[in-house]
């Protein structure tokens, strides 16, 4: 079996149901983020990330010392005010945390070069209905595929670049838990969803968490899979888009010219970095 | 150590500034976020790790402070700040609670201090009050721009404040093309006499001197130069390196007094090395055509080997026929 990832708000009942699994909970800033590492280890599971989206900008929230060692992912709306990140900056460099933007925010390439200079990993998520600041983003681009020094990493650039889309394609929405093929999202009543969206939509395609194991021979999930092979079928734009190879269609619903022009950027860059990467001779041994 | 500009603004208008001719206040000349942080990588990719920063005065730019936290975060070991200490209340409390987190070692700074007497009451009032929060983390920096020049009152300020026991003093240079009061080379040896006439007093106090570049070695006799290495040792020099200066839309040049020719941007430059290759050649090929600034300068070997660059170029430019002037700006093209 895959081992698919569960992403889910807190619950013991939900953690208890399942073994040997990788949970991403979604909480909010005030939770006891540790209490909830706690939960789901006793469990018998694995706690990958805590995913927090929240009205605050960076500077505003009260970083603790016990999210040390606690992988966090961290949705907010701006960096806000640089003076007030100093007093936490130490401690800051040394979390496992990475800070999302919204794809429109007019400072972000400023925000994410001044992070990631520092070390400290971010990256951006695209919004329905929300013109992304597309020079920013091309900006980071270029910040993050040809960095000077060492930098914290830029999603989903960072995801782009570190796997190969030379010799086949990937789903760079992964990065935002939109892939089925890796991850699932569950609610506090067990009902499972291959999106945030159709969870909170109701639109399930198990209604209880028991079904789980059984999900990969399911075949509305194989479906789901397989569903990249519509967009051939139909000959829509994805079918001839150059950045299939890292989009496979999962953007479909936001894309237009101007998104699609920037992917491909993207595509041509990551290409660029990817084939000028030195090619490493196997040992004999490998 | 590569200079920065923050902006090109200044609250001050100094006679002797070597950098009036390029201080023009425009609306949009502080330094960007976008671009320190590439000034940063771009250095830090050098392996430079040191930085000043420089103005106009620096202080006056609005991030100032994040400016600095930012490049400690970094991990710019020195971060030298050259500033003239007036400082308004509201920015030394500011700078008080963000800035004195920093290690002494770490964050420091060179103040340009003129005598009381061009300064207003209000002025010598705020580097007071500046003086007494940062005072041991301040090294005094004065300007000769004529020759009897008293700087007493520098001493005074370092037993006063308790500031670091350094002075660092600068030969006011020509601009070529621009008007500033500078020493003329007839007015250097009093100058020096000048220099040496404080001597007694700075051992007995243990303050030492150094020196900024352009300072020719041969103004002071072999007695004199012992009396200065015993002073001030290895700080004390008479050559003229290549300090780099990034002006806050990225320009880059030599130094200021040279700002008017082969000004660069930093984007033409893959590292600190390569720009300070390039004006290391710019400069050797200005002191081939004029020589140093003295005709002895012809055949002294202190001169030949280096140890002494022969005055500043800025001297040697202005001395150069219209001719050769014309020449110059041919070969720069």
């Amino acid at each position: 079996m895959k081992n698919l990832t569960l992403i889910t708000k807190p619950s013991p009942k939900i953690f208890n149901s399942v073994r040997e699994r990788d949970f991403i909970v979604q909480t909010h800033l005030e939770d006891d983020f540790s209490a909830i590492y706690a939960s789901v280890k006793n469990s018998e599971n694995r706690l990958a990330a805590i995913f927090v989206k929240t009205e605050k900008t960076v500077s505003e929230i009260n970083f603790q010392e016990k999210w040390r060692g606690v992988p966090l992912l961290f949705y907010v709306s701006s960096i806000g005010k640089i003076r007030d990140l100093w007093k936490n900056m130490n401690l800051l460099k040394q979390l496992d945390i990475t800070f999302f933007f919204p794809a429109d925010y007019k400072d972000i390439s400023t925000s994410i070069s001044f992070l990631a200079s520092l070390g400290i990993n971010s990256g951006f998520y695209f919004q329905k209905d929300k013109t992304p600041n597309y020079e920013g983003l091309k900006d980071v681009l270029y910040y993050s595929f040809y960095p000077k020094i060492p930098i914290g990493n830029i999603q989903p650039y960072s995801f782009i670049e570190k796997n190969d889309i030379l010799h086949g394609g990937i789903n760079f929405s992964s990065v935002f838990f939109d892939n089925p093929e890796k991850f699932l999202w569950v609610d506090l009543e067990g009902n499972i969803a291959f999106n945030e969206e159709l969870l909170n939509n109701k639109q399930f395609i198990k209604t209880s968490i028991e079904e789980l194991y059984k999900i990969e021979e399911d075949k509305d999930y194989k479906d789901e899979l397989l569903k990249w092979h519509e967009h051939f079928l139909k000959v829509d734009k994805c079918s001839a888009c150059p950045a299939w190879r890292i989009c496979k269609g999962s953007k479909e619903d936001i894309c237009n010219e101007d998104f699609q022009e920037f992917m491909s950027e993207i595509v041509d860059v990551a290409s660029d970095v990817q084939t000028s990467k030195p090619k490493t001779r196997n040992e004999i041994w490998q | 150590m590569a200079n920065l500009l923050l902006t090109e603004s200044c609250n001050r208008s100094c006679p002797y500034c070597f950098a009036k001719d390029y201080m023009q206040s425009t609306e949009n000349d502080f330094l960007s976020w976008d671009d320190l942080i590439y000034v940063a990588d771009f250095l830090e990719a050098s392996g430079e790790r040191k930085i000043s920063l420089l103005g106009g005065e620096p202080t006056i730019h609005p991030k100032f402070v994040d400016f600095v936290r930012y490049l400690n975060q970094r991990g710019f070991g020195i971060i030298n700040v050259f500033t003239n200490g007036i400082v308004s209340d509201h920015h030394l409390e500011e700078f008080k609670k963000y800035l004195l987190e920093i290690p002494k070692n770490n964050f420091y700074f060179t103040c340009n201090v003129n005598h009381p007497d061009i300064c207003s009451k209000k002025e010598l009032e705020q580097t007071g009050k500046f003086f007494e929060v940062f005072g041991e983390r301040i090294s005094l920096s004065l300007n000769v721009y004529k020759p009897d020049f008293d700087w007493q009152y520098a001493i005074d300020y370092i037993e006063k404040y308790n500031l670091r026991r350094h002075i660092r003093l600068g030969i006011t240079h020509p601009i070529p093309g621009a008007v500033n009061v500078s020493i003329k080379k007839t007015d250097m040896p009093k100058m020096a006499k000048r220099i040496m006439s404080y001597i007694d007093q700075l051992d007995e106090k243990q303050i030492s001197l150094g020196f900024d570049c352009g300072m020719p070695l041969c103004l002071f006799s072999n007695e004199d130069l012992g009396r200065l290495y015993k002073n001030a040792g290895n700080r004390m020099r008479f050559d003229c390196g290549v300090p780099v200066d990034i002006g806050p839309q990225l320009d880059v040049w030599s130094c200021f007094p040279l700002s008017n020719f082969n000004k660069k941007s930093i984007y033409d430059f893959n590292s600190l090395q390569e720009i300070r290759d390039f004006y290391n050649k710019f400069n050797a090929k200005i002191r081939k055509k004029g020589h140093g600034l003295f005709e002895e300068c012809k055949t002294c070997h202190h001169f030949e080997t280096g140890r002494c660059a022969g005055g500043c170029l800025a001297h040697i430019i202005n001395n150069f026929s219209k001719e050769e002037m014309a020449e110059f700006k041919e070969e720069l093209k």
